[in-house]
């Protein structure tokens, strides 16, 4: 983490006080992660913990008291340990095949594993449901009296949902293996199993962890899957929901909450306390990355099980469209634009124009407030530097839903009075994605030579001017991608915002879930096809307009 | 030990020819330095002889018995990476066991090899020690106990002290040569540094584009290059183009400047590459040229001092020629001043142009800096 420091010699507490503008904003960033991550987090906890005479723990005996209650969080236990084998076994298959091997299509798996990264989190369900549910292809064809709702549906629609943050840090760990590595192990005697076993997976084994770990928390606080195909098995993610939308009941939903917390919390501790220093760094000089020819034996299955993946996802994100030009999934196939009228309800199309509308205000806020708190993080140093840091990671372990619930809990009462306006969405979002686009900005920072910003500051250049003049232009490329990953999650995310959606103001998401509650799966799929469009169209739009490869995808 | 022969060896990638039908034979015991510029095809000639690339045309025999079909794993030779490749998993003990383990070997005889190697390589007490708890030349040093705890019959060194600071990288070069005396080991030694090779090699191969420039022990290569890219690769060298006035008289022309030098068998007009050590020219005084010695005039443009010797850029008819003077003699040049050369006919090596001419500018002197 650390790397050379401007004026290195100077304490961080004088440094800032020379400069009270950074003083400021530095302050300012904290303020703002106390307000938006911290104190929803509070609330939460206070609720739980809040009893008609002060202080009790009755909430959590009740729950822990009710087999009926305690089993929902060994559902979710349960669902997010199977899916999470599956996701990481398949992930590291996949990965192995695109780094390790000659393979050819190796671009198609890449560019398959980028579109559930961009997509509504559970079109995988939607899909599923498409070819298995109880009007389903598979089911109607074979005659089946069995559909996919429950279990084996959250898993596989977990496994399609996560596979790719999965893949793309395996294929990172396992691509940067020394090819060196594996050779010294066959010149040494060593057959391809022992070197699979004893070098390269051996290599892989903190990737591994860390991928298994982050896939948890994906699924422990998965809400769309397990509300859509999850059928009458409960998680505690959707109970929540249920208890504090469905009942009003915030003080369950609030415990709820904190039991959902804690293993996402130790599976977010283990991986950036632990994980992060195993890692092996095996990159050095006279390292060779390029391959020998595989042999056909390992070649062709490896690439069957990739091309395998690679089909399915581009099947699952085929159905969304071909659903909505259907008449009627199932058993009337004529085409048709009647999905596209939103007949079925009274809203129309509009929560798809309060979702863009949300995606763009998320994406210019968030994206100055990552900018600036990563530059005030990597290049200021203020004393506060590791609290600020922490905090504006600390979401990644916090579930969509306890954003949700959290968020209403701590501001609904002034002065910071927000439900009911657009704000208390731009904030959910944008401090909910936070972590992944401060670490962006962050590494970008980490790369650019401190002395460009010395050598402003020689030559006279205020803070603020070094950093508007110098700094931000070599972070376009950076703050184009920020914007698109917070423009993205504000058009597809769900968990967070279905507590925070007031009255006249739905989002397109929210309405995918609805529709097919309601049971109109045809304008769900509409719905999530023009979601699909917008920001497959915004983010080549971006890239055009910016020069191709600066806009990137920001993964998990 | 085995003998090692490379037979019309030959081995594409796509259109690219790394190694060009080339032929070599390494007896045991030998030492053998393939040394050449990057993409010369060394590292592509020592993957070959590992089995890490199969040739597409030729033989690789190890005493005689083709090994073209024989897989990495079985053909009993040890190899040294340029990364390294330490396992980084594993303790300087485990990665020199790793061979062993793999060959099955009674968990007892393994600790002892284990013993022995890290003794043979001055690693005790780091036995417990992670790769990455290593200096460089620590690292280099377990790379090649891991090596050769099999007991390989032919050692592999790919660049092994690229990654190492100067003075460490001669130090280990001398363990290096020492153990593998030691245990007359045949090996295979890929370098891009001739100084490297000339220092440790029984016998120097020269490459260039996939194909032998010139082999020899390196007395011979450095004495006798048989072309001007030897000449130019190996030290340090001023590549005069000259012009054989007449080849029974030992007379050439360079520059307009009439010097002698052995001819046997060229022709007369024909042209051809003079080279001169630096260390071969000296200064002279000025009066009556002693008899029989080439003389060279000039200006003596750049000075630079390299501890025992002086290094002198000399303008000769606008061309600049290097001079190597003892240390001593350094007070009496200086810069911009007149200066009088001379040497023997006898240290002037005649390279005849190539058929298809010189691939690179025989120029004078070689752009090499010292």
């Amino acid at each position: 983490m650390t790397s050379p420091v401007p004026g290195a010699l100077a304490s961080p507490a004088a440094r800032v006080r020379g400069e009270p503008g950074v003083a400021l904003a530095a302050l300012a960033v904290l303020a703002l992660l106390l307000t938006f991550v911290v104190w929803p987090v509070v609330k939460v906890l206070a609720i739980s913990l809040q009893g008609p005479a002060g202080m009790t723990l009755a909430h959590f005996a009740d729950f822990f008291g009710s087999w009926r209650l305690f089993g929902i969080l060994l559902n979710s236990l349960a669902v997010s340990a199977v899916s999470t084998v599956l996701t990481v076994a398949i992930a590291l298959v996949l990965a192995y095949a695109v780094t390790r091997t000659d393979i050819p299509g190796k671009r198609f798996v890449s560019l398959m594993s980028l579109l559930p990264l961009i997509s509504p989190p559970f079109l995988v369900s939607l899909a599923f449901i498409l070819l298995f549910g109880r009007n389903g292809v598979v089911t109607r064809a074979l005659g089946l009296s069995w559909s996919i709702y429950g279990f084996e549906g959250i898993v596989v629609s977990q496994v399609f949902t996560f596979l790719p943050p999965a893949y793309i840090l395996l294929a990172n760990v396992l691509g940067n293996i020394d090819t060196s590595l594996e050779e010294a192990a066959e010149n040494l005697g060593a057959g391809a199993l022992t070197t699979l076993r004893r070098v390269t997976l051996s290599l892989a084994r903190p990737g591994l962890a860390s991928a298994a770990l982050i896939v948890f928390i994906l699924c422990m606080t998965d809400f769309g899957n397990p509300i859509l195909i999850g059928g009458r098995y409960n998680v505690l993610a959707t109970e929540i929901y249920a208890q504090v939308i469905g009942m009003s009941n915030f003080a369950a939903g609030a415990t709820m909450s904190v039991v959902l917390i804690v293993p996402c919390l130790i599976a977010y501790a283990i991986n950036t306390y632990w994980v992060g220093s195993k890692s092996y760094v095996t990159v050095s000089a006279g390292a060779r990355t390029a391959l020998r020819p595989t042999a056909p034996a390992v070649r062709w299955p490896l690439f069957a099980a990739a091309m395998g993946v690679a089909l399915f996802i581009g099947v699952i994100y085929g159905l969304i469209p071909l659903g909505s030009f259907v008449r009627l999934w199932g058993s009337d196939w004529s085409l048709s634009l009647v999905h596209y009228t939103f007949k079925s309800t009274a809203e129309g199309a509009w929560p798809i124009w309060n979702s863009v509308k949300l995606a763009l205000v998320s994406g210019i806020v968030g994206t100055l407030v990552a900018l600036v708190t990563a530059y005030i993080v990597e290049r200021k140093r203020p004393p506060a530097r590791r609290v600020i840091e922490g905090l504006a990671l600390l979401p990644a372990a916090l579930p969509g839903t306890v954003i949700g619930v959290g968020y209403i809990l701590a501001f609904n009462v002034p002065p910071l009075l927000l439900t009911g306006t657009l704000w208390i969405l731009v904030t959910s979002v944008v401090f909910w994605k936070f972590p992944v686009a401060v670490l962006a900005a962050i590494n970008t920072l980490k790369q650019i030579d401190p002395a460009i910003e010395e050598a402003a500051v020689s030559l006279g250049a205020s803070s603020l001017r070094t950093f508007v003049r110098v700094v931000l232009p070599l972070l376009t490329g950076t703050a184009f991608s920020i914007f698109v990953y917070f423009f993205i999650n504000g058009m597809v995310t769900v968990s967070a915002v279905i507590f925070l959606i007031y009255p006249g103001f739905n989002l397109g998401s929210v309405a995918i879930l609805n529709q097919v509650e309601n049971g109109y799966p045809g304008v769900a799929c509409a719905l999530g096809t023009i979601i699909l469009a917008i920001v497959i169209g915004a983010v080549l739009l971006l890239r055009a307009l910016m020069g191709g490869e600066r806009v990137a995808i920001l993964k998990v | 030990m085995a003998r090692i022969t490379l037979t019309g060896v030959t081995r594409r990638f796509g259109a690219a020819v790394a190694v060009d039908g080339l032929s070599l034979d390494i007896a045991q015991g030998e030492l053998v330095s393939l040394v050449g510029g990057s993409g010369c095809g060394k590292t592509t000639t020592l993957r070959m002889i590992a089995g890490f690339e199969r040739p597409d045309t030729g033989e690789v025999a190890f005493d005689g018995r083709a090994v073209n079909d024989v897989p990495p794993r079985k053909r009993g030779v040890g190899i040294v990476f340029q990364s390294y490749a330490l396992f980084p998993t594993m303790t300087v003990a485990e990665n020199v066991a790793f061979g062993l383990r793999v060959a099955r070997w009674p968990e007892a005889k393994i600790r002892e090899r284990v013993g022995e190697m890290v003794a043979l390589t001055n690693l005790g007490g780091m036995e417990q020690r992670y790769a990455n708890q290593l200096s460089g030349g620590q690292q280099q040093r377990v790379a090649l106990a891991r090596a050769l705890a099999r007991r390989p019959t032919i050692l592999l060194l790919d660049e092994p002290l690229s990654a190492l600071d100067a003075k460490i990288r001669l130090r280990l070069r001398g363990e290096i040569r020492k153990i593998q005396q030691d245990l007359g080991i045949t090996t295979v030694y890929v370098t891009h540094d001739q100084e490297e090779a000339l220092s440790i090699a029984d016998r120097i191969a020269v490459m260039r584009d996939g194909r032998i420039e010139q082999v020899g022990r390196p007395e011979e290569i450095y004495a006798a290059p048989r072309t001007d890219f030897v000449a130019d690769f190996i030290g340090i060298s001023n590549l005069l183009p000259a012009r054989v006035v007449s080849a029974a008289a030992g007379e050439l022309e360079w520059e307009g400047t009439r010097l002698r030098a052995r001819l046997d068998g060229r022709r007369d007009g024909e042209v051809v590459t003079l080279s001169v050590r630096p260390e071969k020219l000296a200064m002279v005084p000025d009066g009556p040229p002693a008899a029989g010695l080439n003389r060279l005039e000039g200006i003596v443009e750049v000075i630079t001092f390299l501890g025992p010797i002086v290094r002198l850029e000399v303008a000769v008819h606008g061309r600049p020629v290097w001079v190597d003077l003892p240390h001593a003699q350094s007070h009496a040049v200086a810069r911009k001043k007149p200066i009088l050369l001379a040497f023997a006919p006898e240290d002037g090596v005649v390279i005849p142009s190539r058929a298809d001419g010189p691939r690179t500018e025989a120029a004078s002197p070689s752009r090499r800096t010292p």
